[in-house]
């Protein structure tokens, strides 16, 4: 538990009144687009009586504090996408809710101090609150099955149901007149379904584009990240599907997903590359002058991830990272040294020349850890196992079914 | 101790949890940490340091931090083992009226009030600015419950309590020995209450003990007019209370006459709301929000207010009969007379519209 989110830091952030009769103008020059400026209108129109000085700083696209958290809304223009990397803090006390949030990003970045829905405070910060790792998830799963509140659930998933379970009625609770459901994680390729539906493909793939990224090489994690900057909530308002879309606003990427320095990545043709369909593979060293493309994915930087089994090289297993480099006018890098092991280890097999089919399957089925990574080609057959060794009953197996089998190895240790 | 004589000033509970200064926020600290020993001694449990928060902030962060080494159940079972037949006793009102009474003496409601402020409330993480209801914002993954925190300490005043209730029940038991026994257990926090202790916790490595705070009080209630009500000697802690009611910071600290009328119906805490009114005054608040009045009924009047969102809307004004004071309070926009708007706020069948 991170003690210093705790509703007393909370309250007295709030309470400290951050500029205090100071005005904060949105200078991201969108502030006077049309539909922004129409909010404004819209929200002066319906509330008449807004004070004269308010009614001013609304107008001119300015907040204060002391201003309802609608007035806010309409001084700076705050539509859907807007607020959408909008994130805070809650707590509910028997004097109200005290709130912040961060992430306004309207030509400065803001936090803004809450007291139920009047704005206490508000401050240029660089800092962000984080969305939750599964908020993508959530918002999804609000559209798509009517849940609504979430708490975490076995294995560090979540758990999502239709009522607010801590603030539901005794009868609600005790006749099940509710929903509660396992909420799975999205993978990467259903969040790119989800894209696909509504029409954000392109969106997704030019941001990740600026970010030096492809569909190929982005995790999960940023996968769900990008998206989320890039899919609305759920009963956005006055949406005119019409209307110019906007221009797409740059998305920040909080820390642990930056890349420490460009330098030291991939070069920028690498990329173009990746992004028009090569494979991420690089070229490993066999015995003798040989050379093998092994499939990889990055991690960071120059780091890679090994994701196949290499057929004849050597000392290299899968979920091992290894450095690549390139070579002046070359694209496919090549393998410079191993930097991490991941555990593995590589079992090369030269089968029989008439090998029994079933007994190969039964073996790989019985004897194979990762029955992704075996590849089985030109008469040979490697797989990784996770233990030292294979188990004498393996090893009698394997007799049968191949004339002579090594340990690749990969058990040594890793490059300085 | 003089166990012989009941009446010697050092057996005379109730009187020494009377004379106890709750405004000073002075404490005795030798005194604590000898009754806290002793306990453990009791208790049977090693001796540990005793750590003196300065605040109710200090008291909790250290709680949480340590807190998988924090020894609650493992007290409760070696006091419940020590104190014999105390189960039962529960439910005797020879036990329970004279700890009622003892409560009552050691002005336990307002210390449970101050608890109120100082524990802290659960926190909803990472929620989207859109989903953002106050009063009614659900969770999002993350939340935290603290309160478990203060559970898992011991009330300085309820220990101390259970010495008079011992006493008392002796009093009318042929088993003398038992509660005489028991007795001799919370003795010590009659001493550790008067100098000064208010909660503590037992955690394996340590004891963390929370001082009482400095409370300004206006007869029986927590009250300040000027600055903070709930304070520690040489800490920032600062929490605001008017006549019980805890309010925020900006309600005392701000004058009348700058307060704005139009934030009333917005508060929720209908507590707050009352000081709000009380505060600002009925007649300027009617003043302001251009108040009409369209029936009225004994002490009762139904306003219909402006509170600039282009509508007018109905509030009934009413007497507080017991302190005496007015406030108002939002019913229904059907409501149009004081007996509608009293059937609305008495749960008739009339739905509860959002009002602000």
């Amino acid at each position: 538990m991170d003690l210093r989110v705790n509703s007393s830091e909370i309250i007295s952030q709030c309470e400290q009144n951050h500029g205090q009769g100071r005005v904060f103008f949105r200078t991201d020059g969108l502030q006077f687009e049309e539909r922004r400026a129409r909010l404004r209108r819209e929200y002066l129109d319906g509330h008449p009586a807004t004070r004269a000085d308010r009614r001013a700083a609304i107008l001119s696209a300015s907040a204060t504090p002391g201003m309802t958290r609608e007035e806010l809304s309409a001084a700076w223009g705050l539509l859907e996408e807007d607020t959408r990397m909008v994130f805070g803090h809650v707590t509910e006390t028997p004097i109200g809710a005290f709130a912040y949030f961060t992430g306004f990003e309207i030509g400065e970045s803001y936090a803004v101090y809450l007291r139920d829905d009047v704005v206490l405070g508000i401050k240029a910060t660089e800092e962000l609150v984080a969305p939750h790792k599964y908020e993508l998830t959530m918002r999804i799963t609000e559209e798509k099955r009517g849940l609504h509140h979430f708490y975490p659930g076995r294995d560090d998933f979540l758990v999502g149901s239709d009522i607010d379970q801590n603030r539901a009625d005794w009868d609600t609770l005790h006749n099940f007149l509710y929903v509660i459901e396992p909420v799975m994680p999205l993978s990467s390729k259903q969040i790119e379904g989800h894209l696909y539906a509504t029409c954000l493909m392109e969106s997704y793939k030019l941001a990740l584009s600026d970010l030096g990224f492809s569909r190929s090489t982005v995790t999960t994690e940023l996968c769900a990240f990008v998206a989320l900057n890039l899919i609305p909530y759920p009963q956005q308002p006055d949406l005119n599907i019409w209307e110019t879309p906007p221009p797409p606003r740059p998305i920040k990427l909080p820390a642990h997903l930056l890349l420490e320095d460009p330098a030291k990545g991939p070069p920028k043709e690498w990329f173009a590359e990746i992004a028009a369909g090569l494979p991420c593979e690089a070229v490993f060293f066999a015995t003798g002058d040989a050379t093998e493309l092994v499939k990889v994915e990055r991690v960071k930087d120059r780091i890679f991830r090994v994701t196949q089994v290499p057929l004849f090289v050597n000392d290299v297993a899968p979920y091992d990272l290894v450095e690549l480099g390139w070579r002046v006018g070359e694209l496919v890098p090549y393998f410079k040294r191993k930097v991490e092991r991941g555990g593995h280890r590589v079992i090369r097999a030269v089968l029989k020349q008439e090998p029994e089919e079933d007994l190969i399957e039964k073996f790989i089925r019985d004897h194979v850890s990762d029955t992704q990574s075996y590849r089985r080609e030109r008469g040979v057959l490697v797989f990784s196992i996770l233990t030292a060794e294979l188990k004498p009953n393996a090893e009698d197996w394997l007799g049968y079914i191949a004339e002579a089998w090594i340990y690749t190895d990969t058990r040594g240790p890793v490059d300085e | 101790m003089n166990e012989m004589n009941p009446d010697s000033i050092e057996n005379r509970y109730l009187e020494r949890l009377a004379a106890v200064e709750f405004t000073s926020g002075a404490v005795n600290r030798p005194v604590i940490e000898r009754a806290v020993e002793n306990h453990l001694r009791q208790l049977e449990l090693s001796p540990r340091p005793i750590r003196f928060a300065k605040d109710g902030i200090d008291a909790q962060e250290r709680v949480a931090r340590d807190h998988e080494s924090a020894q609650k159940e493992e007290v409760d079972a070696a006091l419940s083992s020590l104190c014999r037949g105390s189960i039962d006793k529960d439910r005797d009102f020879r036990w329970q009226r004279p700890r009622d009474e003892a409560l009552a003496t050691g002005r336990a409601r307002i210390l449970n009030a101050a608890r109120g402020a100082v524990c802290w409330h659960s926190v909803r993480w990472s929620i989207p600015w859109s989903r953002y209801w106050p009063g009614r914002t659900g969770d999002r993954g993350h939340s935290t419950n603290p309160e478990y925190y203060w559970r898992a300490g011991f009330d300085a005043l309820e220990y101390a309590v259970r010495a008079h209730a011992e006493r008392e029940l002796r009093r009318t038991q042929s088993s003398k020995i038992i509660s005489e026994t028991n007795e001799h257990v919370w003795v010590p926090f009659v001493d550790a209450f008067a100098a000064g202790l208010w909660m503590f916790w037992i955690n394996s490595m340590e004891v963390i003990a929370l001082p009482r705070p400095a409370l300004k009080l206006n007869g029986e209630q927590i009250h300040s007019e000027v600055g903070p009500a709930i304070t520690w000697p040489g800490s920032d802690e600062q929490h605001f209370f008017l006549n019980d009611v805890h309010v925020p910071k900006a309600l005392v600290e701000t004058p009348a006459s700058q307060l704005d009328p139009r934030g009333i119906p917005r508060e929720q805490n209908t507590g707050v709301r009352r000081e709000i009114v009380r505060k600002i005054g009925i007649e300027r608040i009617c003043n302001e929000l251009g108040a009409e009045v369209v029936d009225k009924q004994g002490d009762y009047e139904l306003l219909l207010l402006d509170l600039a969102d282009g509508r007018r809307r109905p509030f009934l004004k009413m007497k507080n009969p017991s302190i005496g004071i007015y406030h108002i309070e939002g019913v229904a926009p059907e409501c149009q007379t004081v007996a509608e708007a009293l059937a609305w706020r008495n749960q008739s069948d009339l739905p509860p519209t959002v009002l602000t």
